[in-house]
């Protein structure tokens, strides 16, 4: 593998100033995303994972430090990072190819190229005869497809993830892990991929970062080297999972003797 | 499926009980009226038999009943439908930028507690017929309208906004294909609700000033005659006007709205 740095994170902090709460969610942290890989951040809850990834897609601004996104500063949202919500966001009103197509009509592609690309999503994700259905009509693991869908539809450098299996079950979970690799692996795509689940991580994942307990920064990066598809019950999964558990614990731990 | 069919039987069997218990003692009350100002439900029923026959014809208003009933709904058209495009974009505005909500709040929370009916006198003397009664319906059906909007607008899920901005939106395409949108069923809400005050609004201020038709007149009128059986007849054909105008906005709320309903 190539390794072109893509996301640069600079002494990235974040505080939130509440009325009262100071709250430090990330501090100082230092990272790089390589170009194409599949990189998973897991960390105890209220670690700061989801607003690092709200930085990087720019809703969120970094009180100190910064994220370079192909050498450029990100500074407000954009086309060019697609993001996936654990809540599926969709428009309640689109169908599933008026989703997918949001971001297309945005740009005022013509309705032929729009056509053209929103079809090509659908296979991608499966989601063919589902085409006209509002997003109610649809189950969870669907509603998560069309939001797939949508953020690729896009054509993003990169594709964030924030918990985005976290509110489906656990059967559905799995199958949408294979189906993520698949597509990942059709589209070439960088992801960034937040989950509180290591076993989810390292399912998925060329490599994973353990945020440490508020304010988050890096406490270790692993690299999994295990061959895909992986085989979530052999010895070597567990073998990269244990080490990875124990040191999350120990943060989790951490994050709940301070509160 | 026979617990279904038992209410609707229930629901069938009571609402007729209540009618029939609700004109008995109607009934009751205008047969011991020695004064006889309350009609019995025959004579109001007879009444309203005529009304549709005739057409009102040489009913002493100077009208068709149907000229009646035109002159009110086009007066309630005009208002409601200025209303509604005045207060749309204001609501929509206000609920999105601070600077709006800045501008028409402290004008419109002074107005809204004025019922529009208050307005009428003033109404009468500054417009010209049939823009007076066209005033009050704005008033009335504005403000349930703009404060509807508003609320919409300020209750879109603050997730779509992001996922929009994600997907790369300006300002104008967030406003557009996101808050318009998403506050529609609000929206529709306001709507519903302007049109019946409007409607109120109207009879209102055609009962108090002298005009051309309408069926407020057509009340006035025939309560003046002593016609009482008429008064009551054009009371319940206001009545079923109104109910049949709420229910074809209600018809376009659902349709457009049915995205929002939760299965």
């Amino acid at each position: 593998m190539g390794r072109n740095t893509i996301i640069q994170i600079r002494n990235l902090t974040k505080v939130f100033e509440k009325e009262k709460a100071r709250i430090e969610a990330l501090g100082d942290l230092n990272l790089d995303v390589y170009e194409g890989e599949f990189f998973c951040v897991i960390g105890p809850t209220g670690c700061g994972k989801t607003t690092l990834l709200r930085i990087i897609a720019g809703l969120e601004s970094p009180t100190r430090g910064e994220v370079l996104l192909n050498g450029q500063r990100v500074t407000k949202p954009g086309a060019d990072r697609g993001l996936v919500f654990q809540e599926f966001a969709l428009f309640p009103w689109r169908t599933t190819r008026k989703n997918i197509e949001f971001g297309l009509e945005v740009k005022g592609l013509p309705s032929e190229k729009r056509r053209e690309i929103v079809e090509r999503y659908v296979k991608l994700v499966g989601l063919q005869g589902f085409e006209n259905a509002l997003p109610r009509q649809l189950s969870s693991g669907m509603k998560q497809r069309v939001a797939i869908a949508r953020a690729l539809a896009n054509d993003p450098e990169v594709l964030l993830m924030d918990e985005p299996f976290g509110s489906l079950d656990a059967q559905t979970r799995n199958i949408m892990q294979r189906e993520l690799l698949t597509i990942w692996d059709k589209t070439k795509k960088t992801v960034v991929f937040v989950t509180h689940s290591v076993d989810e991580a390292v399912y998925l994942a060329d490599r994973i970062v353990v945020l440490t307990a508020r304010p988050g920064t890096v406490k270790r990066i692993v690299e999994v080297e295990l061959p895909r598809p992986r085989d979530r019950t052999g010895e070597r999964f567990y073998a990269v999972r244990r080490p990875l558990l124990q040191e999350l614990e120990i943060e989790v731990e951490k994050a709940m003797s301070k509160n | 499926m026979k617990e279904k069919h038992r209410i609707l039987l229930v629901k069938l069997g009571f609402g007729v009980l209540s009618f029939f218990v609700f004109f008995l003692i109607w009934d009751w009350f205008a047969v011991t009226d020695t004064r006889h100002l309350l009609p019995r439900p025959l004579d109001i029923f007879k009444a309203l038999i005529q009304i549709v026959i005739t057409n009102g014809k040489g009913d002493s208003t100077g009208h068709l009943f149907s000229e009646h009933v035109l002159a009110s709904l086009m007066r309630v058209s005009y208002g409601f439908f200025l209303a509604a495009t005045v207060a749309i974009p204001v609501g929509l505005l206000w609920g999105w930028s601070i600077y709006a909500e800045s501008l028409s709040k402290p004008i419109v929370e002074l107005l809204r507690p004025i019922p529009p009916f208050a307005w009428i006198p003033f109404a009468i003397i500054f417009f010209r017929d049939p823009f007076d009664a066209v005033f009050i319906v704005y008033l009335g059906a504005f403000f349930p309208i703009v404060l509807s909007t508003v609320a919409g607008v300020k209750a879109v899920d603050s997730i779509l906004i992001d996922a929009a901005k994600t997907l790369g939106v300006n300002k104008w395409q967030l406003f557009s294909k996101v808050i318009v949108p998403a506050s529609l069923p609000h929206i529709m809400t306001g709507l519903r609700i302007g049109l019946g005050i409007g409607w109120m609004a109207i009879v209102a201020a055609e009962l108090v000033g002298v005009r051309e038709g309408g069926l407020g007149l057509y009340i006035h009128v025939m309560s003046d005659y002593g016609l009482y059986g008429n008064v009551f007849a054009g009371m319940f054909l206001i009545g079923i006007i109104g109910f049949l105008m709420i229910t074809a906005v209600t018809y376009i709320e659902r349709r457009l709205s049915r995205w929002a309903e939760i299965l």
